[in-house]
């Protein structure tokens, strides 16, 4: 399979792109890898990686999409950017998927009406795996839609428990609304209304819906899938990446406070490492956007080469789970009174 | 001379309406291929969100399809508000090929 890489998105491009990039080739015989950007950047940065292998090509593209940049339009300002470019192959078939770094907007617009969604969703959205006590929440959506109706929320409960079952393996995901308690009473009007929307969904047997869940049941592993409006998605996931950021912060300060405490860390260092491992977002690699018509994975803005790495895979596996049909196929289902 | 002047007469409402004709059609499968709707089902009456359910986005992703199918570089965003029903789209069309 084929995977676009936008080589010229993010704070490290194209060095650290092309790098990740070039990592995921040499590890992965069934991946073949088109890098897009400024040609001879993206070459000189993949000369310092030991050159380009075999299946790993690089297409011109001679602007770059940046923050300052009107997310809304810039796609179609910017038409030989390596997003635009890239995206356009896309759409035309000449990949499978498609990882970037770059502006968030600017990729949710250009994949929104580039690469299309698919037939019958309304609204695509992000969709993270946030680390938990279990294996993980997919959280629907983080902040694509800040505004939400009753079909978006209904849309992304659906998309999140096919991306769960057939992208992550998991066994019939448990599906929760995100709200200030469990009642079925709790809530705004939306979260009401979108309640009984699923409720109704998980008595016919089309999503395994558990209720309403409160964020800290949440991250303490009570579902699967965790519905959201982009708003309350992306409070909750910069929460817990505060909270993360200040307890590593906390315990590596534990740990090195006296002898006792500093030979304590190097006793448990192996267990510290995997749970650190756990916790890295570069493990996962980056976002997939649920509900467009082929897998389109953002790399957090930051991504240095492992995350890069890391995101390719998963946008190959998003290419082998085809969402794309399936999703299609339950779209008749997630119909709601708008 | 009768007829000629007759035919003359004709010629431009008749080469009017096949380009309006043409660009309804057009539209048509544009607007099906979208809305998974028939296209026998849509007429220059339809109106893009009470009769196919369209909100912005849709609006914008069938504006740009427009753009790509008829070469008419890019509708703005003030002509993207007047178009709420078909005929309105083959309308502001018709204009700009004329153009």
């Amino acid at each position: 399979m084929k995977i676009i890489v936008d080589a010229m998105g993010g704070d490290n491009a194209p060095g650290e792109i092309v790098k990740g990039a070039l990592q995921a080739a040499r590890a992965r015989s069934d991946l073949e890898i088109v890098l897009v950007g400024k040609e001879d950047e993206v070459k000189a940065a993949a000369a310092a990686c030991g050159g380009l292998p075999e299946r790993v090509s690089v297409v011109n593209a001679t602007e770059v999409i940046d923050m300052h940049d009107d997310p809304a339009t810039a796609f179609k300002v910017k038409k030989d950017s390596s997003m635009t470019v890239g995206l356009t192959m896309l759409k035309n078939g000449e990949g499978d998927a498609f990882v970037s770094a770059g502006s968030t907007g600017a990729l949710l617009s250009a994949g929104t009406l580039l690469v299309k969604r698919i037939r019958g969703i309304r609204r695509a959205a992000m969709a993270p795996l946030v680390p938990t006590a279990g294996n993980g929440v997919v959280l629907v959506d983080c902040g694509a839609n800040a505004e939400c109706t009753v079909e978006y929320l209904v849309q992304f409960a659906y998309l999140g428990s096919v991306y769960a079952a057939k992208a992550l393996g998991m066994e019939k995901p448990r599906v929760g609304l995100l709200n200030i308690g469990t009642e079925d009473s709790k809530g705004d009007q939306l979260r009401r209304d979108t309640y009984l929307a699923l409720k109704e969904a998980g008595e016919a047997g089309h999503i395994n819906f558990i209720g309403n869940i409160e964020a800290k049941e949440a991250v303490k592993g009570g579902c699967d899938v965790v519905v959201a409006d982009g708003f309350s998605g992306n409070v909750m996931l910069k929460t817990i990446e505060g909270v993360g950021s200040f307890m590593g912060r906390e315990l590596k300060g534990m740990f090195l406070s006296s002898l006792k405490t500093k030979i304590a860390a190097l006793l448990v260092k192996s267990g510290l490492d995997a749970f650190k491992e756990r916790l890295d977002p570069d493990t996962i690699g980056g976002t997939p956007f649920l509900g467009l018509q082929k897998p389109v994975i953002k790399a957090h803005g930051s991504s240095k080469a492992r995350a890069i790495e890391n995101a390719v895979y998963q946008a190959a596996a998003g290419v082998k789970a085809d969402l794309a049909g399936e999703i299609e196929a339950k779209t008749g289902l997630m119909k709601t009174e708008r | 001379m009768f007829y000629h002047a007759y035919g003359i007469l004709l010629t431009p409402l008749r080469k009017e309406g096949n380009d309006m004709q043409d660009i309804f059609e057009r539209m048509q499968r544009i607007i099906s291929e979208q809305f998974s709707v028939d296209e026998d089902e849509i007429t220059m009456d339809t109106s893009f969100e009470e009769d196919l359910g369209a909100d912005s986005v849709d609006l914008v992703e069938l504006v740009m399809s427009m753009e790509e199918a008829f070469d008419i570089g890019e509708v703005q965003e003030d002509e993207l508000s007047t178009l709420s029903t078909v005929g309105d789209c083959v309308n502001f069309l018709s204009g700009k090929l004329d153009d």
